[in-house]
């Protein structure tokens, strides 16, 4: 397929605009050390399958469907394989210690227990609070982009909400959380 | 919703999960596609008019002769060395050599042979003034004496005579080479018995 330079302008800008969001959602279903990858690969499998997008269509929410769809075959692949326990290393220095890799965070950014929380989240909830809080999203337009209807978004970001809330208030001590009053 | 330990959590998924700017966004997707980050286009085109400029250059360079004389310095040698001849004996050991094989010289020099057909008698190979090299052989002719010279195509700058002179040109393409008649008279020479030998 021939490269248009025009065609691509446009891609990239329509790309750009809806760039946050994706990139939230991506974060959500593979976490933010590897949503930037998924985020490129998505763009990637976009512009080789743009004859498909039905002018006229949202385009944020088919950009969302090939992330959606290509995080959920990263993840597939990504599953870990079952090991025989004899042959695993010794456990280093926390053997408590969380997957820090799955949602790429580490302690600096997120607590323990707010990033296991987060991470116990389903995927589709997780995205619904990160694009609500953090991507400033209506629930319509989150709805849109993970195709959903408007109320099971609203469901989502608010249980997750909920379990998210509980793990702080089980944070430990000394933490940069607010003291309940 | 509204509970007041929200605000806090928010700020820290805020912090946790801040996206990359809109221009890194831009730059992964031109990434992905394959677009590189617009240039100035203005060094392409000066380029590709200097490209333009050297071919237009070396196609407009005016043809060179066998020596890398043009055309009026090759007509000027030719006419000077028929002058030359005449003045010389035209025929005579002086100005040519006899012994010299007009067709064999041809093929050594151009690799192709070259023979002469009808009333045309060859004298042998011009040896006197400078011709600006190709061959040149002196015969004569029912017309009378004619110089005649040979080049390569490739080398041939159209040679002409110089402007006041009285003598004749002729001109004459054959295969791989082109010949030309010098001769004194009303009109040109024919070259026309020259011809490829088999």
């Amino acid at each position: 397929m021939r490269l248009e330079p025009a065609d691509a302008d446009a891609f990239t800008a329509a790309f750009a605009r809806h760039g946050r969001a994706l990139w939230l959602l991506a974060a959500a279903w593979v976490g933010r050390g590897d949503a930037a990858d998924l985020v490129q690969e998505a763009a990637r499998i976009a512009w080789q399958r743009r004859a498909t997008f039905a002018p006229g269509s949202d385009h944020g929410a088919w950009l969302a469907q090939i992330v959606r769809h290509t995080g959920a075959n990263w993840r597939r692949q990504r599953r870990p394989v079952a090991q025989d326990p004899t042959t695993l290393p010794e456990p280093l220095a926390r053997p408590d210690r969380r997957d820090d890799r799955a949602l790429g965070l580490d302690a600096e950014q997120l607590p323990d227990e707010l990033a296991q929380a987060l991470q116990a989240l389903p995927e589709v909830a997780r995205a619904c609070l990160l694009l609500h809080v953090v991507g400033g999203l209506t629930f319509p337009a989150i709805a849109a982009l993970l195709e959903i209807p408007e109320n099971t978004a609203m469901s989502h970001a608010r249980r997750a909400r909920l379990v998210l809330r509980a793990a702080c208030r089980e944070e430990p001590a000394p933490t940069a959380m607010p003291q309940t009053p | 919703m509204n509970d007041p330990h929200d605000e806090a959590l928010d700020a820290r998924l805020r912090a946790a999960f801040a996206p990359p700017a809109p221009p890194q966004l831009a730059a992964m997707a031109r990434a992905a596609i394959g677009v590189p980050v617009a240039r100035p286009v203005w060094p392409w085109l000066l380029a590709a008019a200097a490209l333009l400029l050297t071919i237009g250059l070396l196609v407009a360079r005016p043809a060179r002769g066998p020596e890398g004389h043009d055309g009026a310095q090759l007509g000027a040698m030719w006419a000077a060395a028929y002058e030359h001849a005449l003045t010389n004996g035209f025929g005579s050991g002086s100005c040519c050599d006899p012994g010299s094989d007009f067709g064999l010289v041809c093929e050594e020099k151009f690799a192709v042979k070259l023979d002469v057909a009808g009333d045309v008698t060859l004298h042998g190979c011009y040896c006197g003034l400078p011709t600006g090299g190709g061959v040149a052989v002196l015969a004569d002719t029912a017309n009378g004496p004619v110089g005649v010279f040979v080049v390569p195509r490739g080398q041939d700058p159209r040679p002409c005579l110089p402007s006041g002179s009285t003598l004749q040109l002729a001109r004459r393409e054959l295969g791989p080479v082109v010949l030309y008649a010098v001769s004194r008279g009303g009109s040109a020479p024919s070259l026309a018995p020259f011809r490829l030998a088999p």
